[in-house]
């Protein structure tokens, strides 16, 4: 005989993991610890960034970092230069982290940081799917990789409480409009604050810790 | 590319389902796919197909929907669908993060982040007449 299963409330991949990211958020919470989810594009600039804040946030806070990479551990060595805590996570194949990876990595965070940023695997499409439980999630992407990149991937970008267009020096050789990239920003979600940044140099720093309240 | 995990996670929710009805056979299989998630349901249906491949559903019918978003805005209340637009750059209408009615863009999703089976058509065995 034929019969109908409803299944709609067995547990959704994407809503289990939202559940854990929200877990994640209180328990980081609960230890006193504010976190930043760090996405974007391969070779945007995030480690970069996360080098420049740390060394300008390193007298006010005690940055963690969580590396998330799919083999390497040259970001986390980086960041970890600075005087950072860093702890890897290796995704092996996977594409994004996702709030799994952080739970586990969480426990291995130490009790004497009180702000972590999270670095999430370069790609702009998995991510924003999976959000980790960070109190904001930032999004970094430059000019280098062309004008389209908003408008290429704008589910990011909703999910993005900061937008970094980073290598703004490198805008006229690369004859990219930041303005455009901001005005993309700016429609596909308005409540996005955008910063542009040189973070080689270092301009447009104080602009990202005032966008991330940090 | 994360539809081969979204995958996994939906055809265990048909698998475990279904025995636990007595399944001896499934026949179809409703997927909905909210538009704002970042998967391509073609790319789901097919981890599915190879996810079922030698098990009782290796010749389900997978039917997907998609299910529209549906946000509420925070600062004036609208309750509703997002606006698209339409832009000739893109192959498919663009959703806009902003509020369709005040514009400003404080808006909490209610319905289209997720991917779920919304139900399937099992067969049980032939000779259990009873129910």
């Amino acid at each position: 005989m034929h019969k109908i299963v409803d299944l709609a409330s067995e547990e959704s991949l994407l809503a289990h993991n939202r559940e854990l990211a929200e877990k994640i958020n209180k328990q980081l919470k609960e230890r006193g610890i504010r976190s930043v989810d760090v996405m974007g594009a391969i070779g945007s600039g995030k480690t970069t960034i996360l080098e420049k804040l740390s060394e300008r946030l390193k007298d006010r806070y005690r940055i963690g970092a969580l590396a998330g990479d799919l083999t390497t551990t040259i970001d986390a060595d980086r960041i970890g230069a600075h005087g950072v805590k860093t702890f890897q996570i290796n995704t092996g194949k996977e594409c994004h982290l996702d709030a799994h990876f952080i739970s586990h990595a969480v426990d291995k965070v130490s009790e004497d940081i009180d702000l972590l940023f999270i670095e999430n695997v370069g790609n702009l499409i998995c991510p924003a799917d999976f959000p980790l439980g960070a109190d904001q999630r930032m999004v970094v992407i430059s000019v280098t990789e062309g004008p389209y990149m908003v408008k290429k991937h704008p589910y990011i970008f909703r999910e993005a409480d900061v937008a970094v267009i980073n290598k703004k020096d490198l805008a006229e050789p690369m004859q990219v409009s930041v303005k455009q990239l901001k005005e993309d920003v700016k429609t596909i979600s308005p409540g996005t604050r955008v910063v542009i940044m040189c973070a080689r140099t270092g301009e447009g720093i104080e602009e990202l810790i005032l966008a991330l309240e940090l | 590319m994360h539809e081969m995990s979204v995958a996994q996670g939906a055809a265990e929710a048909v698998l475990k389902g279904a025995r636990r009805e007595g399944a001896v056979k499934i026949i179809r299989i409703n997927l909905e796919v909210g538009q704002l998630t970042f998967l391509n349901p073609e790319q789901v249906i097919f981890w599915l197909k190879e996810l079922f491949k030698n098990t009782e559903a290796e010749e389900a019918e997978i039917i997907h929907k998609i299910i529209p978003a549906r946000v509420r805005c925070s600062k004036c209340g609208y309750e509703g669908p997002l606006q698209v637009k339409d832009d000739p750059l893109f192959h498919q209408a663009l959703p806009v993060f902003a509020c369709p009615k005040c514009e400003r863009g404080s808006l909490e999703i209610l319905e289209g982040r997720d991917c779920i089976v919304r139900d399937i058509e099992i067969e049980t065995s032939p000779d259990d007449q009873t129910e």
